[in-house]
Formats: structure tokens, sequence, C-alpha cells
């Protein structure tokens, strides 16, 4: 049985491996976030229920020009601290409110990020999800996405931040499949309700 | 401590009703509305982001930006608008308070805003600000070590009691200790007295406050629990 | 905030270390205090001065009376406010300005210890109930910041009131200037309230913590005594936390350095 654990909630007092959002003080491990605590005999973490993105190398994630200087582009990239993109990576002039897809290059400890791999993307809706429920619209290989994108007929792309790039033949009726998942993310059989949703609302 | 009856029925250790909802502001990053017997606050937690203007950043931590307010019509007579030294002055405590739960270390050169506006005043508005707040920081999905729970506590007709509503303040030998402790290990986080006691009074009115704020931590857990149920239908 | 002065950084480091043998860069035990040196009277302008040093630390308190309504809720008493300067001429790290939030905080926590301890009769500040009562302004700036600048505003806030005259008023109850009374402000010497400001690094407390130490401090208590009785506490500065029983050891220190800080208040040089 899944369990909701507060911060600072005495998870276990055994010796075990320790995931993400856990600290350890003393003997005991406890977790640092609300979240999902996820437990098994060797290895504990907790899934967050909500929180500030992190960058994390190899991320795809959606993010859009700030200001533009000098040598390059600052960049929004829905963290708490901007990217910085030199011109030299990008082969066009671009403006601010363009929207990128980038990968995570470099993490410089917990501050600045560097990207690469960037794709520019044509004017679209982006919709703001927390980064945590991103695996949730995802799905398990890829099943939350694929029946979004087949009832909506949509064009979607996640960004790991959280912000994620779309068009949509029916626009209101994908944002609220997507709070759908938001709200309800610690469920279980989420994937069937949402698709039984859509096939009455489509 | 004897159970001898308040004027609004409360034994000597009990606190006022406490109704908590979070996530009510779909604009915060966290968001929490707390009534506390007559007590109504708001309070949204937004970040961590980048500081403006520079200058103020830390580079080891992020800034905790606390803002106390009390609406005008929140008192018998109106209260100015503009901040005085007091909504300065408890935003300060508290927002130190507030650091020692959320792991500022984590993210450096950021800052996050910390908002809470009193709708209603009835005597311990800060330690109800400081508990919606500490709320709203769990709600944001922030890192922390622990949640504040904050209670006041006191002297009031030669009575050691918890929680003292105006009516007890007004009395002429009142003393009004605010606390707040990181729980579960319960440390203080915030201490602040006026009046005058003897020194075992004080010891007593702490372990007085300290049981509050355990009761106060098992209502903030239940809120937290409560906002995203296992099962129910999905809709 | 101006630059962080690295020099203070690495000896605030130092700090740190000698904290950790229970040791203190000037040789004071951790609980002991520095020379409090007090001079009253010290300007002609003031209804009541002070000059207080303690250590390196500069405060100069005066008090000067208005004449205003009382407070509807206490209609027969006068009022005191206390005020903290923190200029640009007592520190570099100091901006000059509109006042800073720390001084806001300062000034507040000294208010509150005067104004808890009930060492003065407000009831003898009163003129003519609900119409009009003193209004004590005691304003106090800091001439040389080298930590503990709640005490050293308090010892001299304090100390002003001990030296301070009422004035005197003409028929339509206005103060005439420059001329007083027979009488000197009422104040109950064994209720006197004295401050203790105490900061924390890991489990150790340290009492009357220079500016260095300040820095190398996580937290930092204050608690307000009068006679066997506590007045006043205030927690402040930082993330960090105390136990209740560091409360209560807080609270037996600082009663137990009372009558020596009492005495050196009240003492007539």
């Amino acid at each position: 049985m899944k369990r909701i654990v507060v911060p600072g909630e005495l998870i276990t007092d055994k010796n075990v491996k320790t995931g993400e959002n856990v600290f350890i003080k003393g003997n005991c491990i406890y977790s640092s976030v609300l979240g999902i605590l996820n437990e098994s005999d060797d290895f504990v973490n907790v899934v967050p229920l909500n929180g500030p993105y992190t960058p994390i190398v190899n991320d795809a994630i959606v993010c859009i020009i700030k200001n533009v200087t000098n040598n390059g582009y600052i960049i929004d990239i829905n963290s708490h601290s901007d990217c910085f993109l030199p011109k030299s990576l990008v082969t066009k002039e671009l403006s601010a409110g363009q929207m990128l897809l980038a990968r995570v290059k470099e993490v410089d400890g917990a501050d600045v990020a560097e990207l690469d791999n960037i794709n520019i993307l044509p004017l679209a809706n982006i919709i703001a999800v927390p980064s945590v429920k991103v695996p949730r619209i995802i799905g398990k290989n890829n099943s939350m996405l694929n029946v979004l994108k087949k009832y909506t007929q949509s064009n979607i792309i996640v960004g790991r931040n959280g912000w994620i790039w779309c068009t949509s033949k029916n626009l209101a009726l994908l944002e609220n499949a997507i709070n759908m998942i938001v709200n309800n993310s610690q469920k279980s059989n989420l994937t069937n309700t949402v698709e039984e949703y859509l096939k009455r609302n489509s | 401590m004897s159970q001898n009856k308040r004027p609004d029925g409360r034994a000597t250790s009990q606190l006022r009703p406490i109704s908590i909802r979070l996530g009510v502001n779909k604009n915060a990053d966290g968001s929490c509305f707390l009534e506390w017997g007559k007590n109504t606050v708001v309070a949204t937690v937004n970040g961590p982001r980048p500081i403006f203007p520079k200058h103020l950043a830390d580079q080891t931590k992020a800034v905790i930006d606390y803002k106390y307010r009390m609406a005008c019509f929140s008192v018998s007579e109106r209260k100015s608008p503009v901040p005085g030294k007091r909504d300065k002055e408890i935003s300060l405590v508290s927002g130190h308070a507030l650091e020692a739960a959320v792991m500022v270390e984590q993210f450096p050169n950021t800052v996050i805003d910390v908002n809470v506006l009193i709708l209603s005043a009835d005597a311990g508005t800060r330690v109800a600000a400081l508990t919606a707040a500490s709320l709203a920081a769990a709600d944001a999905g922030l890192p922390m070590r622990g949640l504040v729970s904050a209670v006041a506590a006191g002297r009031a007709n030669g009575e050691l009691i918890l929680d003292l509503n105006k009516e007890d303040e007004d009395t002429p030998d009142a003393v009004d200790m605010a606390t707040a402790f990181l729980m579960p290990q319960r440390e203080l986080v915030l201490l602040q007295m006026d009046g005058c006691v003897n020194k075992k009074d004080c010891s007593k009115i702490l372990e007085t406050a300290l049981k509050g704020a355990e009761v106060v931590y098992e209502l903030q857990k239940k809120a937290l629990v409560e906002k995203y149920p296992m099962d129910g239908e999905i809709q | 905030m101006s630059d962080i002065d690295m020099i203070k950084v690495i000896n605030a480091e130092k700090a740190k270390k000698l904290f950790e043998q229970s040791k203190r860069a000037d040789n004071r035990g951790l609980l002991d205090i520095r020379k409090l040196d007090i001079k009253k009277g010290v300007m002609n302008s003031a209804d009541g001065s002070a000059w207080v040093k303690l250590g390196n630390t500069e405060v100069i308190a005066g008090v000067k009376f208005a004449v205003g309504t009382p407070y509807p809720d206490s209609p027969d008493e006068g009022t005191i406010v206390v005020n903290l300067e923190m200029s640009g001429i007592a520190s570099a790290d100091i901006d000059t300005g509109p006042p800073s939030i720390e001084a806001m905080e300062y000034g507040r926590v000294v208010d509150r210890v005067i104004r808890s301890s009930e060492c003065i009769d407000f009831k003898g500040l009163s003129i003519v109930t609900n119409e009009k009562s003193f209004i004590m302004y005691v304003d106090c700036y800091t001439i040389n910041a080298d930590g503990n600048i709640i005490d050293a505003t308090q010892y001299a806030a304090m100390a002003a009131l001990l030296d301070t005259r009422i004035p005197k008023l003409d028929e339509s109850n206005n103060i005439v200037p420059k001329e007083y009374t027979e009488q000197k402000l009422k104040i109950n010497k064994d209720k006197l309230a004295v401050s203790f400001t105490f900061g924390k690094y890991k489990d150790k407390l340290i009492l009357d913590t220079t500016e260095i130490e300040d820095l190398a401090t996580e937290t930092r208590f204050t608690v307000g005594v009068c006679g066997d009785n506590i007045v006043a506490y205030h927690k402040g500065g930082g993330k960090g936390t105390f136990k209740i029983e560091e409360i209560n050891k807080i609270m037996d220190i600082a009663t137990a350095k009372y009558q020596d800080i009492k005495n050196k208040i009240c003492d007539e040089q």
C-alpha cells in the first residue's frame, strides 16, 4: 500500500539505500518533501507531489528565450535560475519569446545549467504543470501521452521541466485531461480513466 | 493544570478550532487558507526563483522573503495599509523561523517569496500566519527538514493557558508567548514574549506551548495527507 | 549590504573553532560580559541621556518628552517609544538611509523589555485623563557597532531613563522648553529591566557576542529580566534552533547575572 509522507516524517530506522527526497539524521531516514513513499526491503525514496524543477543532465526540456544579449540568449527553463545560451550554438538569429526544445548538457552545482541539441519550436501553446507530474503525463511506455494525442488530435512535446508544448484540434479538452492527470496523479488506474473521459468528450 | 473553563468555554490547555485548506490559490506554487478560531489567514509560497536586485542574493542559500501583512479591516479600528514596525519585525523573525525548516541551501542565489495576509485578527496572528506559511511551503513541494508548528501560550487571570484569544490577551496580567517549533524535532525556531513572569512559570508556559504545537502538528500532517486522497473517484 | 569583508569571514571561522573549545578571541569565558561603562547626563539638549560602552560597542540614548493623546485602552497612562538608529558611522557594513530592518527589530526588542518590566510608573505620566499624557521618546544611536547592539541599547535606554527629569508644563499643559520640575522620572529600581543576549553555535551558548562572533553564531536569543521575573523573550537572527532545556538554562544564567548589571546601570558616578 502506498503511503503519503510529510516533510520531516520518519520513514525507517533500518539501514537501507536511499533515493531522492529523503535525508538521514542519526540512524534514521526522514522524508524531506510531501510525497508518496516508495519503500522496499533495501531501498527507500519519496516521489514528490509538487515542487520546483531542478535541471538534471540529459533532461529534454521545453524552454523560452527571455532576453537577447550581445553574445547570446537568456533562457527561462522554468527553474530557479535562468540559463545562458551562446549565439555560437544556434545557426539562426532568434528573438525573445521563441520556444526551444533542448537537452541539459551540464549542470554546474545547484545553480546554472548548460544546454545543447537546440531545436527551434514553432509558436504554439504551452501548458505548465509541476515537473514532478511529467512521468504521469507520459505514462508507462508513452501510454498516457498516446491516449492524449489520439483523442484530442494533438501534437505534444512534454519537457521534463513541466512545460508542455502542444498544438491541438481540441485544446480545451487536452487541458482538462492534463489537469485531471495532475490533480489525481497519486491514484492508480489513471490511464484508463483518462481514456474513458476523452472517449466520452471527443 | 486545572481544567477550568475560560470565557469562550475552552479548557486551559485547549486550542481554538483550526481548519486548514491547501492549494487554494492556483497562481501560487503553494498556498494555504487557515482559520484558527476567529483568525483568518491566507498564505502563499512562490519560488525558488532568480532574485532581483542581484546584490540581495546569497551564494550559500535561498533568501526567504517573508511578508506578513494585516488587511485594513482585520482589526476593530481600521489599520493603516502601510506596513508598520510590528509587521516588519514579525516578517523578519517568521522568515528566520521558516528558514530553519526549508532546505534553503539547495537553492543558492534565489529567493523564495512567502506572503501571508491576515484577513481577520483575534490574537495569535503571527503563529497562525507561520503555521499557514509552513503548510504552503510543504504544499509547494519545497524540501524541508520538518514542519513549523506555531502556537501561543501564556497567562490570563492568573491561569497558565494555551492559545490566548483577544479577550484573554486584554486581561490586566496577560502574558503572551508566541512560539514556533520545528516538528517533529521539537526545536524552537521562534520565541517571543512580553509580560512579567517568574522563571518557573516561564518553563511551564513553554511546556504548555510544546504540547499545543504537537496538536497543531498533527492537524498540519492530516491536512497535507488529506489533500491527496489515494483512492476515490477521479474527476 | 555592502561587499563581504573577507577578513571578517576568516575571523568568524576562527571564532567558530575557538567556540568548540569553549574559548573566545578576547580570552573571555563563553558567558562573560565585556567591560561595561555607563555615563549618564552626557547631553544638555536631552531630558535625560546616557552613553554606554560595552566593550567596543557604543550607544548613546537620549530621552525627549512630548505631549500627546493617551491610547484609548489606557486613558490614564503615558507611554514610551524606543527607537534605534544604526547609522553609517557605526560600521562600514551599515548603509546610510532609512532605518534597516535589523535596527527596527533591535529597537522593538528593547522597547518590549522596558515596557513589560513595569519599572516605569506610566500612570505618573498622565496629565489629563483621556486627553493628555506624556510620551517619552527614547532615541538611541549606535556610535560604534561591535556586536550585541541589543543589550548595549537596552542598558543605554535604561540609564538614560534613570537620568530623566520631567519637564515643566504651562497653563495649557504644553511643555516649557528647557525648564524642568524638581522631580526625576520615577523608576522602581527593584524592577529595573535588564536584557541579556545569547548567541548559539552548535550546542554552545555565548553571552555578549562581538561583531565577529555574531557572524560565527547560528542564531541569537534575548531574554529580559526584572528581579526574579522574566519580562521578554525574543529569538532572532538566523535559522538556528533552540531546545526548551536551553531556554531554561538561559533563564538561569541571565537571572544570576542580573544584579551585577543592574547595579552598574543604577550606579551614580
